[in-house]
């Protein structure tokens, strides 16, 4: 046991969850969390503090690093897919079964991991997220908001160059150098694919993010950090989901910005 | 049971950069961090079962397998050093991850606001509550060599850290489990 003198438990919680109780005072937590519900409630949620502070400085992945992450488990389980409950087929074209049949290791798991995904697609289209969606934070709606209302922000329609009707605006202000873009009826790609945004300077490409629409081809882009130079219009076209450095395929969308 | 490749890339999506990040505030080298990225998240997929929903959100322990694997990578180097002012800001500096790293733009959204509601909670510490609490999370230092870094009593350390965790607790409580809004 430890020679730690003994403190309250709860004030141990803390302690607990940053990892700096000594082996004596950590097997005795264990040992009464087994039994005190409170106990376990607390510390789950001093955890979830910690999780969302760990979490708090992301810094951007490269492709390559998920193409890693990938490959070291398609090694550890080559055959992992035939394992579950639903054919490859029922699980794409469901999703809320897809998720939970797919993740399959643990029903708890999957539980956490639909709730997330729900609430992502939920927030696909800016209207509907500043208007409609009262799960979402007043704060984060008023920013929305804001940017959609702000006089200085000018709003491009960007219009498709071919048969496609999806519906894309750009909400554009100059003096932050940002671009919100909006886009609905988007078609669905194919794995590895996705669209990219293009900001157009003295006549040139110059690219920006790629993203992938959700399951009813919304997408919503915020603060879009824009090129230096002056920007005469945004485009849109497919690429892989890498990103090019220089556009592949035809533009399927542009917009004219104002002249600057 | 194993888990499934496609829901796992869709876990990496939404969490691998602040994944990276913390790994990257732990390990201070590029190449370490992306090594605990890939780690933390072969864990999940060899461990899932293990998960346990009352014990905290999926972020939560998504950290805390990450924080352990970037800890273990420093002391087996036996490089547990103080923190580098200049590496640190340059940690904190690095872009949100946007684009190809999170598919989703919502989610990119929804990250973003979390992050600055986490570090905007953060600022709102008292400094010496702050310190405690980032030497003993980010740099593994027990509560014995915390007070010795900052020679102050132990007693006033322990106090200080529980302190300013349940001060972020209770800032960060409308964001929900993991911080998600």
């Amino acid at each position: 046991m430890s020679d730690t003198p003994i403190e309250p438990l709860r004030d141990l919680v803390e302690d607990y969850a940053l990892g700096v109780l000594d082996d004596g005072q950590r097997a005795a937590f264990e040992a009464r969390l087994d039994a005190d519900a409170d106990l376990r409630k607390e510390l789950a949620a001093t955890l979830d503090t910690l999780g969302a502070l760990a979490l708090s400085t992301p810094a951007a992945p490269t492709p390559e690093l998920k193409r890693r992450v990938m490959t070291r488990i398609a090694e550890a389980a080559p055959s992992g897919a035939k394992e579950l409950p639903f054919p490859a087929s029922a699980r794409r074209s469901r999703a809320p079964l897809w998720f939970g049949a797919a993740l399959a290791a643990s029903l708890a798991l999957v539980a956490k991991l639909s709730v997330d995904l729900r609430d992502a697609r939920h927030d696909a289209a800016a209207a509907q997220l500043a208007v409609n969606d009262g799960h979402r934070s007043l704060a984060q709606r008023d920013s929305l908001i804001a940017q959609l209302t702000d006089p200085a922000t000018e709003t491009v329609t960007l219009a498709a160059t071919g048969a496609a009707k999806p519906v894309i605006r750009a909400y554009v202000n100059r003096a932050r150098r940002t671009m919100m873009l909006s886009a609905g009826l988007l078609d669905t790609l194919p794995v590895g694919r996705a669209y990219q945004v293009w900001f157009i300077v003295d006549g040139k490409p110059v690219p920006s993010v790629t993203f992938r629409p959700d399951a009813a081809g919304r997408a919503l882009l915020r603060e879009l950090p824009m090129p230096a130079g002056a920007v005469a219009a945004t485009a849109i076209t497919q690429e892989p989901e890498a990103g090019s450095a220089a556009p592949t395929t035809p533009v399927l969308f542009v917009g004219k910005l104002a002249t600057e | 049971m194993r888990g499934d490749q496609a829901a796992m890339s869709t876990l990496y999506d939404r969490y691998a950069a602040g994944v990276l990040g913390l790994a990257l505030r732990i390990t201070r080298e590029r190449a370490d961090a992306e090594d605990v990225v890939v780690d933390t998240f072969a864990q999940v997929w060899r461990d899932a079962s293990r998960f346990q929903a009352q014990r905290g959100s999926v972020a939560s322990w998504l950290a805390t397998i990450a924080r352990s694997r970037a800890l273990d990578l420093l002391r087996s180097r036996g490089r547990r050093n103080r923190l580098d002012d200049a590496a640190e800001a340059e940690v904190s500096a690095s872009p949100p991850a946007m684009g190809t790293a999170t598919p989703s733009p919502m989610s990119a959204l929804l990250a973003d606001e979390r992050s600055r509601r986490v570090q905007a909670a953060l600022a709102t510490l008292p400094a010496p509550q702050r310190s405690a609490l980032e030497l003993a999370y980010f740099e593994g230092l027990s509560q014995s060599e915390i007070a010795e870094r900052l020679d102050e009593p132990l007693g006033t350390v322990k106090t200080r850290m529980r302190l300013g965790l349940r001060r972020l607790r209770e800032l960060l409580a409308p964001l929900g489990p993991g911080g998600t809004a």
